[in-house]
């Protein structure tokens, strides 16, 4: 019962897509590829791989990740936050501790520089899951095991008529296999 | 394409990893260990939650009548308690820094181990916190250390060290947390493909958050995974020393110094290689992992061991060296008291473990032999224990007014606090083995040399 | 009464008596019909206002007077009457105690009748009938055993006996046989003198505890204190002439380490030397001629210089003054000894100086232990047909060999009046339960024409059916029908009673307005004229003999907290460390290290201390101020009854007395018997509260010698220094307030080390120092002098004192009255041995005792009352994470215990050790670590809160009656004086030693004191600014005087 449940949960009925999903197994073959089919012109095109390979990155000329700056806001935020928290608690009630003045700078960079990392990392982790859209809830191309694995897929979203064409280039690329989905 | 040949260069004193390691079969070998626990791993475990109830059960006692029950007085107000905590904060000092600071340093070793010492960090962090939040007189009030929002405007001492920790100790079990979490979504997308347990294969996929391996995944995945690692390189630092500063913050001799920070710090990383260590002789041999942790990955550990032991070992010469050198009279007295006083042989324990014996790791053969590492690993361990414990115990017992020195005696309630902080530790790890990949299978892969058909 | 709903006339009288006496003390209040607080309450009583009654002592024979504080009708707190000539408003720990032998749950509940082993209730009219038959048969064979009593109860016991036909004998342990006697001998007036230690510029003791049991020690502990404060031309010195050094002596600048027996023939020794140098005059030196100082060296241990040196000193800082007392005039030859001094004394005219035969103590009516010991015989010979006992327990205060108890098996009858199942009425019939002195109407002459009233400060407590004993001998009398003379309630006997006084001391007030100014006033008290004094004749002088077998003299000294050992069923007592060995809740053997390193004895271990009389095993402890011919023993625990406080703790030294009694007075030989020590086999562990008597220079304890002080010299060598800022605060806002060398000192010269962050801020001329940050407090390290402004925002800006408190080393005795005194007005838990000796003390304040030089020759045992400091730069507050702990605006650190979480860090943080930790619910009912068995609670102050588990408290300067003082002052719409209101311990302590009060007031008492010479902070180079100013011990060198 559960079984099934679960069941049904994982293995959704599959999506249906349309476009072309070349396998490749060496790397530098891949690359090539992908070059190629940027230059016929299908720039919307998606590599899967078990670990990123620097060859098929420069062949997809990606820039920076933008994450950078989603992390450096919350650094900010978090420093400025924990600085107004202790000045704020301590305006709000005064009370001598140890006849030290009321505000006093290295204990609050203690508190500010801890508030900084927290919310950073958070910030940090928020722009990478939203950046490489993650939680992925619908497939947005036909997966394969073998992804994490050792191969490497190509998938090219197309219409029926260029399918035929793109197979023949991946074939001629080296792919081991092509998967048409028309 | 199998890295035999390079294994068998690499090879050991004791043992052989012959085993061919390309990408699929890396895959297959680490989601090896993931299946159902054998007769051995059951047994270990019911043990531990034994142990882990007893434990409970003298700390239900401890809250319902009080710290009474245990040894503690005045002036000797904290002892085993704090003493676990910062033992624990230590062991989970290890994990960040292979992972964060030697991932910045770009030394490739730490790949192979980073995965175990991040898991050992996050329940280090989780065993830590625990000894802060029981050991106060009224822990049921322990949420009135959170600086929270309330009609009678009370907050916070900003200015108490104890309140540094709250925030540093939250603060890093956070970002450890979220560090290795996020280490583990390719993996566990390839753990997920492969479960066959509905349950597992729920997990899997929900903590894998429906990886795929896409370009655009990698991209944003190693751009954050980069600013992990920058933030919680200064936050490995930063939290042991507000650790220290627990002590050193006080003027009570033998506390009230500006060493601290920097020697409790190497004193974690002392502890916590120590315990990675421990881990993974034990794992490697039981998983037969000799072929992806490697003698060369376990002796650069070792390295690190010899590293950080000359630095506790000079920490201590300095302590002594000071309080012979200053002025203070009343810190003199400490120090010759830990040396020679009525906890002399604590004293004894920790110099030996922590700063004699290591020194064999000098010895290439030493650094490779595997029982060796294990044996001197664990002595690491009980060192730092006793690192804290005559820190803070010698400290207080000889505190300014002589009129009420009296002498810490043990009680039962805190040998149960040290044996269940222990067993509530291995819980989590034991689970940690049999569930998630115990050594990171992208990041192993990314050592090994990418099929090409032109090759280079 | 308390069963009683009704009033009956008697209770309506006491009712008026109390009224009136409410209404003259300025507060007019019906006593509680029952001690719970009130459904519906009489009018004119105010929930939450304390009352004052004014009584007297009982707790021992002496009796001081005081003044009972009452709230919701519960006696809370004892303090002493300051108008009182005894106590002078001193009250010892004892005293205070009483509160909890009023509170104890020990106590009968209800008139008891013995059915074979077992104690059954009767009713009291079944009691009474009882007791009538017993009467009738008893015919002239009646025995009433009493303590000392001085008043009316005494002239009422008289009445009854000589009505019941019989005897009526007071007995008391230490009855000071031997002084009357010598006394008698020597200047024809059998009393114990009044010793005026105040007009004393020197003073030698022999023996003489007088700062603990011996005489009137709160009385003498205030002229002890006005001695010791001279210090012009080497007077003031104190030398103790004992074989152990006890409290009295560790307070001495000399310790004399005599052999013991041998104090006499020192006396005359001392007396030789003056009379064959022309020092002094009056007695034919015949008399001393046997006692050479080379004579007396011999048989004294006492180097001949010595004795000729002791002797000029004597001589030359006249008046002076030499006591024989305590436990050394305690022996078979005590008479000879007090003669001894006595002839000491006169030959230097201290008789009538010094030693005053004006207000002598009223024992002369107290039988001495030969007369008892005869009442004992007649017991044993049956001629006692009935014998009642009221507040004396001889079956313990007697040593075996009297037989007391056999005897007492051979009385048919015996009925006791005791409150508490002590050992004598464990040998009872018939227990009529007496109701406490607290509770009950009485008097007393404390001593020569001072008449003291004891006020019922309350309603009997309502779980006890106790009656005043007085009521119930007069209900006995008339229903034996030799009482019809007497009134129903003793109240009105004691009233008429008082009618001579009114005839005497009236001073034309009718007996009514008389009668309500003595219970307002707590007696009336004449100057008595000083009788003239002749020498009339000296007794033979013979040294005492020490017999029995063994190495060792045994010295038995009577406890300063338990005395005779009717301190022992009140735990604040048994808590309180004996201030000589520093330990707790039982008894020990004193030896000599040296002694103990021979028997291969450690601190701690087991010692058999055997002599012909009874052996016992004892835990040792090593003290270095006992003779190692010596093994000391005090009084005091070893009850075999007595309640729980009390039962099987220790042992009973009066086990080991030997049978001798000093022929010529009568008195008890408690000295005298030899002693064998055997390293033992298993004895009760020795409960130390302070292990460590070393300060291992850490200047805690602090002196400063005459010369110095002379030279005008100031403390910690602070005079020649510049002052930091915080001194300059305090001046800024009082300007030239502060005395020479104390005042305003430009900044710029404070600093050793200019810097930019060493120099002080520039501040207005406008600027006032916060009343906060005032501090007395002045550091030693200029450089690190702080630059911060002292906060003044928000309450911090308006307060306008700065409570503070000065303690003089000078003058403290470590009597540890203020501990007792803290416990009770504190609501302060007692935790028993196993957790005092475990370090886990509750006490807010306590006596640190330091042992700098423990040996013969020059003395120096320093005492410090080391309570929280009040930091102005707490080290505690700084760590709080709660801020559980904060200076609050009127320079108190103080503990907010519903915030505290218990972290203990700032215990840890705290240099004093002075915060102590709730390790136990001891405040919860259903826990065995229960502190306050009922009634016991009932004593707890509602003013202060009683802790809970899991929380740090310590001392908060009696906050409660500071907002009480500034609450009056608020309502009377004026300022608040200084003085008018202090805290629990400065209040109790005999020498006043201890001052509490505003430092921002520049004429306050304890703003002069700490800004005063002799000033100094307990680890001032941690710059925590303490609140709590310390002066200096003034160390005398007695060692230097009267050398030819």
């Amino acid at each position: 019962m559960l079984n099934k449940l679960l069941d049904g949960l994982l293995n959704p009925p599959p999506p249906k897509f349309h476009g072309v999903m070349g396998i490749w197994y060496y790397v530098d073959d891949a690359a090539d590829a992908v070059k190629m089919l940027r230059e016929a012109g299908h720039k919307n095109l998606n590599v899967f791989s078990p670990v990123p390979h620097h060859e098929i990155e420069h062949a997809l000329e990606q820039g920076p990740s933008l994450v950078r700056w989603v992390t450096a806001v919350g650094g900010f935020l978090g420093a400025t936050g924990g600085f107004a928290l202790c000045y704020y608690s301590i305006s709000s009630w005064p009370l001598v501790i140890g006849g030290k003045e009321l505000f006093s700078l290295p204990p609050f960079t203690v508190i500010g520089y801890e508030s900084m990392i927290l919310i950073a990392g958070l910030s940090n982790l928020l722009g990478m899951l939203a950046l490489a859209r993650l939680p992925q809830l619908k497939q947005v191309a036909p997966y394969d095991p073998r992804f994490q694995e050792d191969r490497i897929g190509i998938w090219v979203p197309c219409d029926a008529a260029t399918a035929a064409r793109l197979e023949s280039m991946m074939k001629g690329h080296g792919a081991e296999e092509v998967q048409v989905h028309a | 394409m199998s890295t035999t040949v390079k294994n068998l260069a690499m090879d050991g004193v004791n043992d052989v990893a012959d085993r061919p390691l390309d990408q699929k079969t890396l895959n297959s070998d680490v989601m090896s260990m993931i299946s159902l626990p054998g007769k051995v791993w059951w047994t270990i475990f019911i043990l531990d939650l034994v142990v882990l109830g007893v434990a409970l059960a003298l700390v239900r006692n401890l809250i319902v009548h009080g710290w009474g029950v245990s040894g503690f007085m005045r002036p000797v107000m904290w002892a085993v308690d704090i003493t676990n905590f910062v033992f624990w904060v230590g062991i989970a000092h290890c994990g960040t820094l292979v992972s964060a600071v030697l991932f910045l340093f770009r030394s490739h070793f730490r790949r192979a181990v980073y995965r175990l010492a991040e898991a050992m960090t996050v329940f280090g962090v989780l065993t830590a916190a625990m000894f802060p939040a029981i050991h106060t007189g009224r822990p049921w009030f322990d949420y009135w250390l959170f600086p929270y929002p309330n009609q009678r405007q009370l907050w916070t001492n900003v200015r108490s060290p104890l309140e540094w920790d709250v925030f540093a100790v939250n603060t890093y079990l956070t970002v450890s947390s979220i560090f290795f979490l996020v280490g583990l979504i390719p993996d566990v997308a390839a753990c997920r493909d492969r479960a066959k347990h509905p349950i597992m294969k729920l997990l899997y996929t929900v903590i894998s958050f429906g990886w795929t391996g896409a370009n655009y995944q990698w991209k944003h995945f190693y751009g954050a995974y980069l600013f992990f690692a920058a933030l919680a390189t200064p936050l490995v630092f930063s939290v042991h020393s507000v650790v220290s500063w627990d002590f050193a913050m006080a003027q009570t001799p033998g506390w009230h110094s500006t060493l601290f920070a920097p020697y409790f710090v190497a004193g974690a990383i002392f502890s916590g290689v120590g315990m990675v260590i421990f881990l993974l002789v034990i794992v490697r041999k039981a998983y037969n992992m000799q072929h992806i942790v490697t003698i060369d990955h376990m002796e650069k550990l070792a390295k690190l061991v010899l590293l950080t032991s000359c630095m506790v070992g000079y920490s201590y010469l300095t302590e002594f060296f000071m309080a012979w050198y200053g002025p203070n009279k009343a810190e003199r007295d400490v120090f010759w008291f830990r040396a020679t006083g009525h906890y002399w042989w604590a004293f004894w324990i920790m110099f030996s473990c922590n700063v004699v014996f290591p020194m064999l790791l000098w010895m290439k053969s030493f650094r490779r032999n595997m029982t060796a590492l294990l044996v001197l690993s664990i002595f690491v361990n009980i060192g730092m224990w006793f690192e804290r414990f005559v820190i803070i115990v010698t400290s207080l017992t000889r505190s300014l007014n002589p009129a009420n020195w009296f002498y810490y005696k043990i009680s039962i309630t805190e040998c149960a606090l040290i044996a269940g902080s222990f067993a509530w530790f291995f819980m989590f790890f034991l689970i940690f083995l049999r569930v998630l990949p115990s050594f990171s299978i992208a990041e192993i892969k990314e050592t090994l040399p990418m099929p090409k058909r032109r090759g280079h | 009464m308390s069963d009683s709903v009704v009033f009956n006339r008697r209770d309506f009288l006491k009712l008026v008596g109390i009224g009136v006496a409410g209404a003259a003390a300025g507060c007019a209040k019906p006593p509680a019909e029952k001690l719970i607080p009130y459904l519906n309450a009489p009018e004119d009583i105010l929930p939450g206002v304390a009352y004052f009654y004014s009584s007297t002592c009982r707790e021992c024979p002496v009796g001081c007077g005081i003044v009972v504080k009452t709230r919701e009708a519960r006696a809370i707190k004892i303090e002493g009457n300051p108008e009182h000539p005894i106590g002078m408003g001193g009250l010892c720990a004892r005293g205070q105690a009483g509160l909890q032998g009023l509170y104890d749950p020990d106590r009968v509940k209800s008139p008891m009748m013995k059915q074979g082993n077992a104690w059954k209730a009767v009713t009291w009219d079944e009691a009474i009938t009882t007791v009538t038959a017993k009467l009738a048969e008893a015919k002239g064979k009646v025995l009433l055993v009493t303590g000392n009593e001085t008043g009316s109860f005494r002239s009422l016991a008289g009445e009854f006996v000589a009505g019941a036909g019989g005897q009526h004998v007071m007995y008391e342990p230490f009855a000071y046989e031997s002084v009357r006697a010598a006394n008698a001998k020597t200047f024809g007036i059998g009393s114990v003198p009044r010793y005026d230690i105040g007009a004393a510029r020197c003073v030698v003791s022999f023996g003489a505890d007088f700062l603990e049991t011996f005489a009137a020690p709160t009385n003498q502990a205030r002229g002890f204190a006005a001695m010791r404060t001279k210090h012009d031309d080497g007077a003031g010195h104190f030398v103790a002439v004992e074989p152990r050094l006890s409290l009295t002596g560790a307070n001495a600048d000399e310790w004399v380490a005599v052999r013991p027996g041998g104090e006499m023939a020192l006396a005359l020794g001392m007396a030789h030397v003056i009379l064959a140098e022309g020092l002094g005059s009056g007695v034919d030196a015949g008399l001393v001629s046997a006692f050479t100082p080379e004579a007396v060296a011999n048989s004294t241990d006492v180097p001949a210089e010595t004795i000729q040196r002791l002797a000029r000193m004597f001589a030359k800082h006249r008046p002076s003054l030499a006591i024989a007392g305590g436990i050394a005039t305690q022996s078979a030859e005590g008479t000879a000894l007090v003669a001894a001094v006595n002839l000491l004394n006169f030959v230097v005219g201290n008789i009538g100086a010094t030693v005053k035969f004006d207000r002598p103590l009223s024992f002369d009516g107290v039988a001495s232990f030969a007369q008892f010991k005869t009442h004992i015989d007649a017991m044993a010979a049956g001629d006692v047909g009935l014998m009642f006992v009221h507040g004396a327990n001889p079956a313990y205060a007697t040593p075996k060999w009297a037989g007391f108890a056999a005897a007492a098996a051979k009385v048919p009858f015996k009925v006791s009046f005791t409150g508490v199942l002590d050992e004598t009425a464990e040998l009872c019939d018939l227990i009529l339960p007496s109701t406490h002195a607290l509770e009950s109407w009485g008097d007393a002459e404390s001593a020569g024409g001072v008449h003291s009233l004891q006020q019922a400060s309350m309603r009997p407590v309502t779980v006890f059916n106790a009656r005043p004993v007085g009521d119930v001998l007069i209900a006995l009398g008339k229903a034996a029908g030799f009482g019809a003379a007497w009134p129903d309630a003793y109240f009105d006997y004691l009233k008429a009673r008082w009618q001579p006084l009114h005839a005497r001391y009236g001073a034309g007030r009718d007996f009514e307005t008389f009668w309500l100014d003595v219970v307002k006033k707590g007696g009336v008290w004449e100057d008595a004229a000083t009788p003239a004094v002749r020498w009339t004749g000296a007794p033979a002088f013979a040294a005492p003999q020490y017999t029995g077998t063994g190495d060792f003299s045994l010295l038995i000294a009577p406890s300063s907290h338990l005395y005779d050992g009717r301190g022992a069923n009140k735990p604040w007592l048994q808590e309180t460390p004996d201030m000589t060995a520093k330990a707790v809740w039982g008894s020990w053997a004193e030896i000599h290290p040296e002694t103990a390193a021979k028997l291969g004895v450690k601190n701690g271990d087991a010692l058999e201390v055997a002599t012909d009389a009874g052996k016992a095993q004892l835990p040792a402890y090593l003290y270095a101020g006992i003779r190692k011919d010596v093994v000391a023993v005090s009084l005091g625990q070893g009850h075999t009854a007595f309640g729980r406080y009390a039962k099987d703790r220790g042992v009973n030294a009066l086990d080991f007395v030997a049978q001798a009694t000093d022929a010529a007075s009568g008195a008890l030989a408690y000295q005298g018997s030899k002693a064998r020590l055997a390293k033992g086999t298993k004895a009760m562990p020795l409960y130390l509260q302070q292990a460590e008597k070393d300060q291992h220079d850490r200047e805690i304890a602090q002196v400063i010698p005459v010369a110095a002080l002379l030279a005008g010299a100031v403390g910690v060598g602070h005079a020649a220094e510049g002052h930091a800022v915080e001194g300059a605060h305090g001046a800024a806002k009082f300007p030239g307030h502060y005395p020479a060398g104390f005042g305003v000192h430009e900044p710029a010269e404070a600093m050793t080390r200019p810097g930019k962050f060493t120099e002080p801020l520039a501040r207005p001329d406008s600027f006032q120092t916060p009343a906060h940050a005032i501090t007395a407090y002045e550091s030693k390290e200029k450089a690190r002098s702080p630059r911060q402004n002292p906060v003044d925002v928000g309450s911090y800006k308006h307060a306008k004192h700065r409570w503070a408190m000065s303690i003089d080393l000078n003058t403290c005795t470590g009597c540890a009255a203020c501990v007792v005194a803290c416990y009770a007005e504190n609501n302060i838990p007692v935790v028993g041995p196993e957790l005092i000796k475990k370090g886990r003390e509750m006490a807010w304040i306590r006596i640190d005792r330091f042992e700098e030089k423990l040996a013969p020759g020059a003395n120096d045992v320093r005492f410090v009352p080391m309570m929280c400091q009040h930091c102005g730069d707490a080290p505690c507050e700084m760590v709080c994470p709660v801020y559980a702990t904060y200076h609050n605006p009127e320079g108190l650190n103080a503990q907010i215990y519903n915030r505290c979480v218990g972290t203990r860090y700032c215990s840890n943080n705290c240099p004093y050790k002075v915060r102590a930790f709730n390790w136990f619910d001891y405040a919860a009912p259903e826990k065995t670590t229960f502190a306050f068995p009922e009634p016991l609670n009932w004593q707890l102050n509602p003013d202060v809160t009683v802790r809970s588990k899991g929380v740090m408290e310590k001392c908060t300067m009696c906050i409660q009656r500071i907002l009480d003082g500034k609450g009056h002052a608020k309502d009377e719409k004026r300022e608040l004086t200084d003085g008018e209101f202090t805290t629990a311990c400065a209040q109790s302590c005999p020498t006043q030693a201890i001052t509490f009060g505003d430092l921002a007031d520049p004429e306050a008492q304890v703003h002069l004191k700490s800004f005063g010479e002799r000033r100094y902070w307990v680890f001032e180079d941690l710059h925590t600014k303490p609140g709590v100013t310390y002066l200096q011990k003034i160390q005398r060198d007695s060692m230097s005087e009267g050398h030819a």
